[in-house]
């Protein structure tokens, strides 16, 4: 499938959102299991924080790739969104969630 | 010599004009009080304090231990730019505080003729929003006709002079906001000063959901809350029939989250009316200019609207 080039903006957006879906699958996650040991989903959350506060800061080379990247992160982010009133395994959600920092990183790499 | 006829003629036209120079004067006056209410209401909106960059560091600290992570360098990695970023976008609140100048300068010129007040607090104010415009488009080429000053008069008559001052005073600070308008109209400066703003408030509430999670405060405050509109008040029994029940807790966390989510959306709303304000007040210049009413309505009820959306952004809820 044909994309269209994301804008730097467009891409700092998506990096955001997965940022923010990251923190919410921590949040619905810490609710449905208070005592769980949450520190793999919590790195993976900040991961996501930190690659998005980077590239906000840096500027985007134009790299065709960057569309099809975008595209991914965004199915993970939605993904992600789907599940949170209905995913209570925190074995799955480490999953949803390190599939989102693997996409952002990836993003990343379009900013010089 | 002048006849008598001439002269009356010339005495009532002194007259007149002065009537609409008191008028140009009493609107400078008016036009310079709501600018000024609206700007700071605009700037208080705006600023994301020390003590809030402080909140950040500690719910971070807080939530690197609690997930066994400290020294986590994503953490590290996310403080600093956020830091940076902060730095950065500071400007916005920054060019505000000098427009709240500038408007409080324009009173100073209606009320007593102050032009070299005026002409400083305009020349800060336009070196801030050239910053501001930089920082957020750095390829913008920014029009030179907004800077020129407003010329000193030479006191014929004191009144047309300053009325006409107050005039060229309106013209140059219409036409920067003119420019930066359209500038924090775009999405992309929009999200660029907001998502920092909703990334450090989402850590720091973070924190304290994960402490309310955790049973550490009273869930009476929410319960409260909750059962206001029917007059219910928790007894005293009411935080440990929570703490022995997980649904209760569950309904009680998500309340919580909402209450995140919903600041998040005030803080997009602040940034929407505060363009808005700054949009009402260019046609209150333009009446100015041309000797029309001013109608405040719009301006004030925008500003009033940032009041409330700064008191519900106060760190008051409980959680």
């Amino acid at each position: 499938m044909a994309h269209t080039q994301p804008s730097k903006d467009d891409v700092v957006a998506s990096l955001a959102a997965a940022a923010d879906a990251a923190r919410q699958a921590y949040m619905a996650a810490l609710a449905a299991n208070p005592d769980a040991d949450l520190s793999n989903l919590y790195k993976d959350e900040m991961a996501a924080a930190a690659i998005w506060s980077d590239a906000e800061n840096k500027a985007l080379t134009a790299d065709p790739a960057v569309a099809a990247a975008q595209a991914e992160l965004d199915a993970a982010t939605k993904n992600i969104r789907d599940n949170l009133a209905t995913l209570q395994d925190i074995v799955k959600w480490i999953q949803f969630l390190d599939e989102l920092v693997k996409l952002a990183t990836t993003m990343s790499k379009f900013f010089v | 010599m002048a006849s008598k006829g001439t002269i009356f003629i010339i005495i009532a036209s002194v007259l007149a004009l002065g009537g609409c120079a008191s008028g140009t004067l009493t609107a400078g006056v008016n036009l310079a009080k709501v600018g000024q209410t609206a700007a700071l209401q605009m700037e208080q909106n705006a600023t994301v304090s020390s003590a809030t960059m402080l909140s950040l560091r500690k719910a971070v600290a807080f939530n690197d231990g609690f997930n066994a992570s400290i020294g986590n360098p994503s953490s590290k990695t996310f403080l600093k730019n956020a830091d940076e970023i902060q730095s950065r976008i500071s400007q916005y609140a920054k060019m505000l505080e000098s427009l709240v100048s500038t408007y409080s300068a324009l009173g100073d010129l209606a009320s007593y003729d102050a032009v070299g007040s005026f002409n400083t607090a305009f020349a800060t104010f336009n070196t801030d929003a050239n910053k501001f415009l930089q920082t957020v488009q750095p390829t913008l080429q920014i029009p030179q006709e907004a800077t020129s000053a407003v010329q000193v008069g030479g006191g014929i008559v004191i009144g047309l002079i300053q009325a006409h001052e107050i005039k060229g005073a309106s013209r140059i600070i219409k036409a920067k906001l003119q420019i930066i308008i359209p500038i924090l109209e775009d999405q992309k400066t929009r999200e660029l000063l907001i998502l920092n703003k909703k990334e450090i408030a989402g850590q720091v509430n973070q924190a304290a959901e994960t402490l309310f999670a955790c049973g550490a405060y009273s869930y009476g405050p929410l319960m409260d809350d909750l059962g206001a509109a029917l007059n219910l008040k928790t007894n005293s029994q009411a935080d440990a029939v929570v703490a022995k029940n997980q649904k209760l807790k569950s309904g009680l966390m998500n309340v919580a989250i909402e209450l995140g989510n919903e600041q998040s959306d005030q803080m997009e709303a602040a940034y929407d009316k505060s363009v808005a304000a700054l949009k009402a007040l260019v046609p209150l210049h333009e009446s100015l200019e041309k000797g029309a009413p001013l109608n405040l309505d719009t301006v004030m009820a925008i500003t009033s609207q940032l009041q409330t959306i700064a008191t519900s952004l106060q760190p008051t809820k409980g959680k």
